[in-house]
């Protein structure tokens, strides 16, 4: 199969970032291998749906729209309160299983996954650089790990989802790919000021 | 600064969100043919000062479309109703009303 063309391919330069730190005050990195399948429920049955992913999938559908639930690599976003984005690292079996017993009456099911360019944000500035655009707050108490929020930097969508992490604080954005390259500019111009790093795509 | 509690995502500020116009007008039956109720139903609004119903659409969150009392004066946002129950709420309403 063809590979996925990164629409960063062209200006993603690893490397320092403005000013100079001991260690990096944010790292960036774009995380390509991402498998995004989006699954639009009906109000008759969606709550039957989010039963039958409890049990096939063992994961539990979120009740709100804030809290990411996750199994082994694959995890569910409640991205609305009939649709969900189930998220994975890895092509998983037993989801490709699930979504081949769904009919038209059970959703509406769309990969995703080359709509998104997910970029991997992390370090003790992260917050900040996220906050030059973003009007969220992401404190601990707020804003804590295995939370996500859908909103808007320099225009542009993002999905915001706080990552586990015990010693330093890491986000994954996903952005729309049409307007990677624009909010890649944004970024790099939000870090150069506290000092980052681009890492080699993972 | 105007901030919005969406039902599904919390409080949030309104760059988030799309104004979509005026919720306390009602539609014309498609079968009424009198032209001034139409027209004023397409091309007319009232320009409240105070409370005033409106939609927004969650656009860059949820996507879900909103019904909103929001007072014109102040900003201050009075409720905040997913448009689907209160348009069902409506119907309801219509039903005792005959
Ligand atoms: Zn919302």
């Amino acid at each position: 199969m063809a590979d996925a063309l990164s629409a960063l391919a062209s200006v993603y330069d690893a490397g320092p970032v403005g000013v100079t730190r001991a260690t990096p005050g944010v790292t960036l990195q774009e995380r390509p291998a991402r498998n995004l399948v989006q699954l639009s429920g009906w109000p008759e049955n969606f709550d039957t749906i989010c039963d039958r992913i409890a049990a096939l999938l063992g994961i539990r559908v979120p009740v709100d729209c804030l809290t990411v639930t996750t199994h082994d690599d694959l995890s569910i976003f409640r991205v609305g309160p009939m649709r969900l984005w189930f998220v994975s690292d890895t092509n998983s079996t037993r989801l490709s299983e699930f979504l081949g017993t769904l009919e038209a009456k059970d959703g509406v099911v769309t990969e995703i996954n080359h709509s998104r360019t997910v970029l991997r944000i992390r370090g003790p500035e992260a917050r900040t650089v996220l906050n030059r655009g973003l009007p969220i707050d992401l404190e601990n108490g707020a804003f804590p790990e295995h939370v996500f929020v859908q909103s808007v930097i320099h225009h542009i969508p993002v999905l915001v989802h706080r990552l586990a992490s015990p010693d330093d604080t890491v986000f994954d954005v996903y952005v729309p790919r049409e307007y990677a390259r624009s909010f890649w500019e944004w970024l790099i111009n939000a870090a150069e000021p506290l000092g980052g790093q681009v890492l080699e795509v993972c | 600064m105007l901030r919005i509690a969406c039902p599904y995502c919390g409080e949030r500020d309104y760059i988030e969100f799309l104004y979509a116009g005026d919720a306390a007008r009602e539609m014309p039956a498609l079968s009424d043919t009198d032209i001034d109720r139409w027209t004023d139903f397409v091309f007319f609004r009232d320009d409240p000062k105070g409370e005033h119903a409106e939609y927004w659409q969650h656009q860059h969150g949820c996507r879900q479309w909103l019904k909103v009392i929001r007072d014109t004066v102040t900003h201050r946002v009075i409720s905040v109703t997913p448009a689907i129950e209160a348009g069902l709420q409506a119907d309801e309403d219509k039903v005792e009303v005959a």
